[in-house]
């Protein structure tokens, strides 16, 4: 899970792959579609999704001539994983103040 | 925006659990247990967890070889009814916000730590429908990142 973390978030350091993630987070969409509103060339917004995609944080599928992309459901149960590891780590933290507490009169 | 929140309910006063949790911390915090405690590097064992007391002071690990890990500093200093300090564990691209309140009623103080900013402000709304709970995370989740471009290395407040 680190590893993919880690990837993850480098591969979410950048602003253009940020917003590609944001975009898929409404759908599955196609490389034309995505690549449409940006000012960059199609062969580059390519290359960010090559990215996303070893992160996993993005899966590809092929239908007919075009590829589409969508969210990666497993690279976002990592982070939800995590952050319910957070989660019981103050819970049980907070357990053992009350016990230090209420037994250090 | 995520935030993760938990809070308990202790028989003292805040003024003495306020001092626990700062002045005691390396007496309570779990060393070991189901989560992860520590941010000791593979091959260390953690020795002591302190709080440097006051506005800016360090929240920080040492581990048996005597180096030392800054975790955070702290944010808000205001006994014994609030703590704030920052958070960064080393394996993540920026910090994040904990804040522990202590509030006390007929004996009994309810401390309540709210740990936040796993998003930065200023991430896009994203539309409802799909994936709608998951996009929360992962905007938290891209937030760390935009974190840490707001605030080029070194604590903030």
């Amino acid at each position: 899970m680190e590893t993919n973390l880690d990837q993850a978030f480098a591969a979410l350091s950048d602003p253009a792959r940020r917003d590609l993630v944001y975009r898929l987070a409404a759908g599955p969409q196609t490389a034309g579609a995505l690549a449409e509103p940006y000012d960059i060339s199609r062969p580059a917004v390519s290359r960010h999704l090559r990215v996303l995609r070893e992160a996993g944080l993005v899966t590809v599928e092929t239908h007919g001539r075009e590829r589409w992309y969508s969210l990666s459901p497993a690279a976002l149960n990592d982070a939800q994983a995590w952050l319910e590891e957070v989660e019981g780590m103050w819970g049980a933290a907070l357990q053992s103040l009350k016990r230090f507490v209420e037994t250090n009169p | 925006m995520k935030t993760v929140q938990e809070a308990i309910a202790i028989r003292a006063s805040k003024q003495k659990v306020f001092e626990a949790y700062v002045g005691h911390i390396n007496r309570w915090w779990p060393r070991q247990g189901t989560y992860r405690y520590s941010f000791a590097p593979a091959g260390r064992e953690p020795r002591h967890i302190v709080f440097e007391r006051g506005l800016g002071g360090r929240f920080y690990e040492v581990f048996d070889d005597g180096s030392e890990l800054v975790i955070g500093h702290i944010t808000c200093w205001d006994p014994p009814n609030r703590l704030e300090y920052t958070w960064r564990d080393p394996s993540w691209p920026g910090q994040t916000d904990v804040s522990v309140s202590f509030i006390e009623e007929n004996g009994v103080t309810t401390v309540t730590v709210t740990h936040s900013g796993f998003g930065a402000a200023g991430i896009p709304a994203v539309g409802a429908g799909y994936h709608t709970g998951l996009v929360e995370i992962l905007a938290a989740f891209a937030g760390w990142v935009a974190d840490e471009s707001l605030l080029p290395g070194g604590p903030h407040g």
